[in-house]
């Protein structure tokens, strides 16, 4: 997966799990400035969201925690 | 009288020390889920992010060293922890020999603490193994790469 589509899917899955909109945001700028290096937060951030988990997002988590973990 | 063939094993020094004083050890350690198995082995190559430099030789206490969330049968797991590629860290020095890795900062490279040995994602496992993350994005080419049995 390409650094480009690293940041999409993770602003996809921020987009999807994190309900605060103030922390959504930063999150959301954070990985714009830093890219994918932030991986590890970000997964982190979304394993603490009460959000219902959609099982279909499990294979990006592993693609992503290949190139960010 | 019989002959035997062994392949020797190249020998390395222990350590690689740059121009400007930064050593690694030669040998890194670079841990990723089983689901990459086969594509890693076929390739030899990885993207590179943390690694460290002790060798584990189990999936559980790979996830335990690096704190990375696992539970089976759980769709949000990180990885199993179970893929081991051992490399050579020249490559991870630049042609003036500068090196292209760094001690992240705690948080997932967020924060404002350096963490030179996994401490911050308790939650997830004991901690304790040194890591380093590449400056920037970059792939690492494998000596070795072996899948571990889980515990």
């Amino acid at each position: 997966m390409e650094e480009k589509e690293l940041i999409n899917q993770l602003e996809i899955l921020i987009s999807k799990y994190i309900e605060d909109n103030e922390k959504k945001a930063t999150l959301i700028d954070l990985v714009k400035t830093r890219g994918s290096s932030i991986g590890k937060a970000i997964l982190h951030e979304i394993n603490k969201s009460k959000v219902p988990f959609d099982p279909n997002d499990s294979d990006i988590i592993k693609d992503i925690a290949f190139h960010c973990v | 009288m019989g002959l035997s063939c062994k392949t020797s094993k190249k020998t390395k020094p222990d350590f690689y020390v740059g121009p400007n004083g930064d050593v690694l050890p030669s040998t890194g350690y670079r841990y990723m889920d089983s689901k990459y198995t086969a594509a890693t082995m076929a390739s030899k190559e990885a993207p590179l992010s943390y690694f460290g430099f002790q060798k584990f030789d189990t999936g559980a206490e790979v996830r335990d060293k690096f704190q990375i969330f696992y539970e089976p049968g759980n769709p949000k797991s990180w990885s199993d922890g179970r893929l081991r590629g051992e490399f050579d860290t020249l490559q991870l020095f630049d042609k003036s020999g500068n090196p292209l890795v760094k001690v992240p900062m705690e948080a997932g490279d967020t924060g404002s603490i350096p963490e030179p040995f996994t401490r911050y994602y308790p939650e997830y496992g004991k901690g304790g193994a040194a890591q380093l993350l590449p400056k920037s994005k970059m792939t690492v080419i494998f000596d070795d790469v072996t899948l571990l049995p889980e515990g």
